[in-house]
């Protein structure tokens, strides 16, 4: 009688039955949700291929729904596997959905097991067309769009689904998100969003969201072209920027600490000549970090948190001042400039 | 029954004092106190301590005993169950999760209470690796400003927090025999400790806004490991530390039961959850 038990229980408890293959399931890289004029969802699932001889090759599933699930539903309706988002690598919502069914995309993706936590959020309004140019290439989309997220040398907005609960969820910021576009048949990631009252009011160019990055911390390598009679290009190693909240101001204070990496006649050994050049980009700097403070007052839109400083609910009369500061580091490995006088 | 070591008890109070916090406790903590979850937990430690005294005294009440292991039978069914579902099993009935649950109750009282001491022992064991194998996985995790002060102080929310979480840690070393001899206060200050750093890491990680709004936050922080981008997706494997814990109170508390209460009290635990157990939280927590 024991032994009839215990095999009982190794049969219906352990697994064996209805038990699934990995070979059955489905791992969604890419997930792109759209919402159309018709008030339908159109999302596209990019699956990647189960096989060990196609490691780099992923196909695509779209569907329609009125709800989230009844597109994927949609989707997979001729499909024999399970889908499963724990590898998801990137959600695609388009500007639409994003203005209109940002918390209905939020809550269905933090609500189920099925999905990852670390997945990055980008805007893209032709995914289908992004997905696909990388697919011709034989790549996995998802993989592909990862990389260009983990490269600093590409001044991107990095925010993944934990980032942007954070940001949702927390009235003293805004969100903001990268924009993925599709130019000249290649995908390039130079645009950013920033919204108000969860809709969208604001792109952000390459400069201000290098500006972004500083000012929020986020490592990324940051440029500084300075167009004087002789051309000279600032590369940070690393910065950091500290903001306090002082006597009804806001002081925001980033220091950016780098070296000189391309110039035209200039003596980095005429000590004189580099203070005059280091402070001229200090300035420049400081205006654009300005420019960019006085635009997002003027919007009211603040995705660095600046109001959790102020604690207000708004960044309307706030009084702020920018202290730039900029410090040199050699890391080059000659001493004179190479033409220099 | 067999001589206990020290080692064995000190590892079950070490496990004993974490099982309550799994699902609504740390989720409580957080909604209540926010950022200051810190001032509250070491408020509950010490309270915790003082409590822990008064246990020495109250465990010789048998009645008390039972009655209080009878609670936190039901308690902890309930709780796993629903984590079981919710995390591991989603599409299998929670009646079936209960059903293997109660087995597993009625194998560990067949057996001696020493057999529970001596798992607990090894449990703490396997518990200490995945807590260190976590916690230095997830470090690096953590973004300071999630543990800004965005919450409202409030004295009386911190007591509150505190209270609760001095219950949730000490509650269950009633239920253990001998309590009076064999308790060491070291156990349960590491086990405090414990978590607290884990705490910290939920906030620190997810930040309050985000922590605030899971379930399982102590299973989210879990999906965020990876180790040198090689062992990834090992949040399963990591939450078994807790249902270790939930298995040793299970163990624990059964064994204060006759066998014949405990059958008829599994029973009836088994039917009432066959029928209320979807509607439980609606019922009577009023969450969804």
């Amino acid at each position: 009688m024991k032994k009839i038990i215990i095999l009982t229980i190794i049969l219906l408890l352990t697994g064996c039955y209805n038990y699934k293959e990995v070979s059955d399931l489905a791992f969604i890289s890419s997930f792109s949700i759209d919402y159309t004029n018709n008030n339908e969802f159109n999302i596209i699932l990019e699956i990647k291929e189960n096989n060990k001889d196609n490691l780099f090759s992923s196909y695509l599933l779209e569907g329609y729904g009125k709800t989230i699930e009844a597109a994927i539903q949609n989707a997979s309706l001729s499909f024999n596997k399970n889908l499963y988002f724990i590898n998801l690598d990137i959600l695609l919502i388009s500007s639409n959905a994003a203005n209109l069914k940002l918390n209905n995309i939020l809550d269905y993706v933090t609500r189920d097991n099925n999905f990852a936590l670390d997945f990055n959020i980008a805007i893209c309004d032709d995914s289908k067309g992004a997905i696909e140019n990388i697919l011709k290439k034989e790549e996995i989309f998802g993989r592909y769009i990862n990389t260009l997220f983990k490269n600093t040398d590409n001044n991107v907005i990095n925010i993944k689904l934990n980032d942007l609960l954070n940001s949702y969820l927390n009235h003293y910021y805004d969100i903001i998100l990268p924009i993925i576009n599709l130019k000249d048949n290649t995908i390039i990631i130079d645009e950013a969003v920033i919204f108000k009252n969860n809709e969208i009011i604001e792109h952000l160019n390459e400069k201000e969201i290098s500006i972004y990055n500083i000012l929020s911390n986020n490592l990324m390598d940051y440029y500084i072209h300075l167009e004087l009679d002789n051309n000279i290009v600032f590369k940070t190693t690393h910065y950091n920027t500290k903001t306090n909240f002082k006597n009804n101001t806001l002081y925001i204070i980033p220091t950016l600490t780098g070296s000189y990496i391309e110039f035209e006649n200039l003596n980095l050994n005429n000590s004189k000549e580099l203070k005059r050049i280091t402070e001229k980009i200090n300035a420049k700097f400081n205006n654009e970090v300005e420019a960019f403070i006085d635009n997002l007052i003027k919007i009211e839109s603040d995705p660095l948190g600046l109001k959790r400083y102020i604690k207000q609910k708004s960044l309307h009369k706030i009084k702020y001042r920018i202290s730039t500061n900029i410090v040199l580091e050699n890391k080059s490995l000659i001493f004179k400039s190479i033409g220099g006088k | 029954m067999k001589k206990i070591n020290n080692y064995e008890y000190n590892s079950t109070l070490f496990l004993l004092a974490r099982p309550l916090f799994l699902g609504f406790g740390i989720y409580q903590i957080i909604n209540q106190i926010g950022s200051f979850f810190w001032i509250s937990i070491i408020l509950g430690i010490f309270l915790g301590l003082i409590i822990n005294e008064c246990s020495k005294f109250l465990s010789r009440f048998k009645a008390l005993k039972i009655v209080i292991s009878i609670i936190l039978l039901v308690y902890v069914f309930y709780t796993l169950t629903s984590a079981i579902s919710t995390l591991y099993l989603n599409k299998t009935p929670k009646f079936i999760i209960l059903a293997a649950l109660l087995l597993v109750v009625i194998y560990s009282r067949n057996k001696n209470k020493d057999t529970i001491f001596k798992i607990a022992n090894i449990f703490f064991i396997i518990n200490i690796t995945l807590f260190f194998i976590m916690t230095f996985s997830l470090l690096s995790q953590i973004n300071y400003q999630n543990f800004e002060l965005i919450t409202k102080f409030s004295v009386l929310k911190i007591i509150n927090s505190s209270v609760y979480f001095a219950l949730l840690s000490t509650l269950p070393y009633l239920t253990l025999p001998n309590f009076k001899e064999n308790y060491n206060y070291k156990a349960y200050l590491f086990s405090s400790i414990y978590t607290l750093i884990l705490f910290t890491l939920i906030v620190g990680i997810l930040g309050i806004p985000v922590a605030s709004i899971y379930k399982y936050p102590e299973y989210i922080i879990f999906k965020k490991i990876s180790i040198l981008n090689i062992f990834e997706n090992v949040q399963n494997f990591l939450f078994i530390s807790w249902i270790f814990e939930c298995f040793i109170l299970l163990g624990i508390t059964s064994n204060n039961l006759s066998k014949k209460t405990l059958l008829i009290l599994l029973f009836t635990i088994f039917i009432l959850y066959t029928i209320f157990i979807t509607k439980f939280n609606i019922l009577f927590v009023g969450i969804y």
